[in-house]
């Protein structure tokens, strides 16, 4: 459950603005509150990428920065982000609703 | 940073490297790159590198989690049954689902068994192969003598109910190893 939820969240991070691991991986424990190691986000963005979800291109650093491996959101991606979503939401509001019954 | 600090992330790159080895270069290449830069941003933060390389796990248990998602990544883009077996029956030491549907297919081979051997012998010897009732009691599918008391059921219809096995065995086979396969990626 924790994958899709890392995948959900990781996705909806990504609609926003294209990012680097080590940022996507802050962002993603800051941000989402999400437990995450560090060695988990890697293998991740690389089974999004050859499954279409996500595309990535190696960017210079600028004023001498190291070149870093920006991912991007692309449209399948978007798509696919909106049915987990949607799901999610399902999900959470029948547990919710049980929890509470 | 210091040099020996330096050299064990070499080292741990190295190994990464060799792990990576049944990947295609460029995924490889890359891979190791990130990693590297992951690596040198977190110890320039402060991290210590005992504690990163804890975390990350030893170069080829981390390598092999590249390796699995890809591996199940790419046999579910080819929606290829055998591709897909394959990944299934490397993941079944590690994984309930893997080793639950491949004794699922094992299952299945035995059925399609039964269903293609008399479709391959019966044209050969159409006496003695079929779904025999014994008159020992039991039933044998295949070649049987037929001896008094032994009567033979379905005669030429064992030639479409043998088709329809194959068929059924081969679309519950499919569809099980894809679903697997679509589980393991996740």
């Amino acid at each position: 459950m924790l994958r899709g939820l890392m995948e959900l969240a990781l996705m909806r991070l990504l609609r926003d603005a294209p990012e680097y691991g080590l940022e996507i991986l802050d962002r993603l424990r800051r941000d989402a509150g999400l437990h995450l190691a560090e060695g988990t986000i890697y293998p991740l963005l690389h089974r999004l990428e050859s499954a279409g979800a996500i595309r990535s291109e190696w960017r210079l650093g600028e004023g001498g920065a190291r070149p870093r491996r920006y991912y991007a959101l692309t449209d399948r991606g978007a798509a696919e982000l909106e049915a987990l979503a949607g799901e999610w939401r399902r999900v959470s509001s029948a547990l919710t609703s049980f929890l509470e019954s | 940073m210091d040099e020996d600090t330096y050299g064990a992330v070499k080292v741990y790159l190295r190994q990464l490297g060799w792990a990576l080895d049944s990947l295609p270069e460029r995924d490889r290449d890359d891979i190791v790159e990130e990693t590297r830069l992951h690596m040198l941003a977190r110890l320039e933060a402060g991290r210590s590198l005992e504690s990163l390389i804890a975390e990350l796990g030893p170069a080829d248990r981390y390598a092999r989690s590249f390796i699995d998602q890809m591996e199940a990544s790419s046999a579910l883009a080819s929606q290829q049954p055998f591709k897909s077996w394959a990944v299934v029956a490397r993941r079944a030491h590690r994984s309930i689902v893997a080793a639950t549907v491949l004794a699922a297919t094992a299952g299945l081979l035995v059925l399609g068994l039964i269903g293609a051997v008399p479709l391959v012998l019966k044209p050969f010897d159409p006496t003695h192969v079929g779904l025999w009732v014994m008159d020992s009691g039991g039933f044998v599918i295949g070649k049987a003598r037929g001896g008094p008391g032994d009567h033979e059921l379905l005669g030429a219809w064992i030639y479409p109910l043998a088709v329809l096995d194959l068929l059924a065995v081969w679309l519950i086979g499919r569809r099980l190893v894809l679903w697997a396969v679509a589980r393991l990626a996740r």
